[in-house]
């Protein structure tokens, strides 16, 4: 199956298509994309800025980094499942729509970063683990600034 | 003055239209609200979190506290600074918007309840400093906020729909 025919198979889904119609469904979703969003994008910052020496300064960055794991990995389920409802009740609009295809390249992209380079980068501080935080702060605002764009463009 | 009178004001302004009629500013302004939602409840959760014991329970709760508190003040003024120049360009919208007026009840009350804890429970820190899980007092100060914040997202998104 292709991608452009999954997403038709979504555009007519009978529960996608209900959510899409009612005014509160496909909001109250959109309302647990926001929440984890807050959760999600907390953790990257707390991490990454206690990297740079700001915030988190008298902690071992990693400590902090794996204290924070579980909120990480819950908030991350939690915005790729509601992410996952809000694509398929605009299947078609998302499918040829750029800022959602830039999305998910980042948002590939900065998953990918997360559990390669920067998990092991962030053990020793190094401008190696500095170099990581600042990626790792790019790409996830990147995907946020993209997400945002979706509703615009 | 009325409040309705005051926000009929604010919407005329210059600043208010100029926001409003531009395609580009009022988007960007939206744009940095959301974003900047990480860093103020984000790290607000972070806090909460740790008083409940639930994330961080090796480090003292006054260095997690303290440490993120600069911050989660970061976090909101780039809140509050978008937050009322939206507010502006939409200011007699707003004022009959029931989403809105909870959100600023909600937002009151979240402010109020960081205020007492620092005056009541937080003073004694010391002595517990080190607990995995704070006096109930100070979790019950953690359910709140976390209640209160969620509370603020979910209402600010309503905003839209009314």
């Amino acid at each position: 199956m292709s991608l452009l025919s999954l997403f038709q198979w979504a555009a007519h889904a009978p529960a996608l298509a209900a959510m899409r119609d009612s005014k509160w469904g496909f909001a109250t979703v959109e309302m647990v994309h926001l929440l984890a969003l807050a959760a999600l994008g907390g953790t990257v910052l707390v991490v990454d800025l206690g990297i740079l020496g700001i915030g988190f300064r008298r902690q071992a960055s990693s400590r902090v980094a794996r204290e924070l794991a579980p909120m990480f990995a819950g908030s991350l389920i939690a915005m790729v499942l509601s992410g996952t409802l809000l694509v398929g009740a605009e299947a078609m609009k998302c499918y040829y729509h750029p800022a959602f295809r830039l999305k998910m390249v980042l948002f590939a992209a900065a998953v990918l970063f997360h559990f390669t380079i920067h998990r092991s980068a962030v053990g020793i501080p190094s401008i190696w683990s500095k170099a990581a935080a600042v990626g790792s702060l790019t790409l996830w605002l990147a995907v946020g600034l993209a997400g945002r764009a979706i509703g615009f463009l | 003055m009325s409040i309705l009178q005051a926000c009929q004001w604010l919407n005329d302004t210059q600043v208010a239209t100029a926001i409003r009629e531009s395609d580009v500013v009022f988007p960007v302004i939206e744009t940095v609200h959301v974003l900047a939602i990480a860093l103020l409840a984000g790290t607000v959760a972070i806090v909460d979190l740790r008083l409940l014991g639930l994330i961080l329970k090796r480090e003292r709760v006054s260095q997690v506290a303290g440490q993120i508190l600069p911050l989660t003040w970061v976090g909101f003024t780039a809140m509050a600074g978008s937050g009322v120049l939206l507010f502006l360009a939409e200011a007699a919208k707003s004022y009959y918007n029931p989403a809105f007026r909870f959100k600023m009840i909600l937002l009151v009350i979240a402010g109020l309840n960081p205020l007492i804890f620092h005056r009541t429970v937080y003073r004694n820190v010391l002595q517990w400093d080190e607990a995995a899980a704070a006096p109930w007092r100070a979790r019950l100060t953690a359910y709140l906020s976390l209640t209160l914040w969620s509370g603020i997202i979910v209402a600010g998104r309503a905003i839209a729909y009314f």
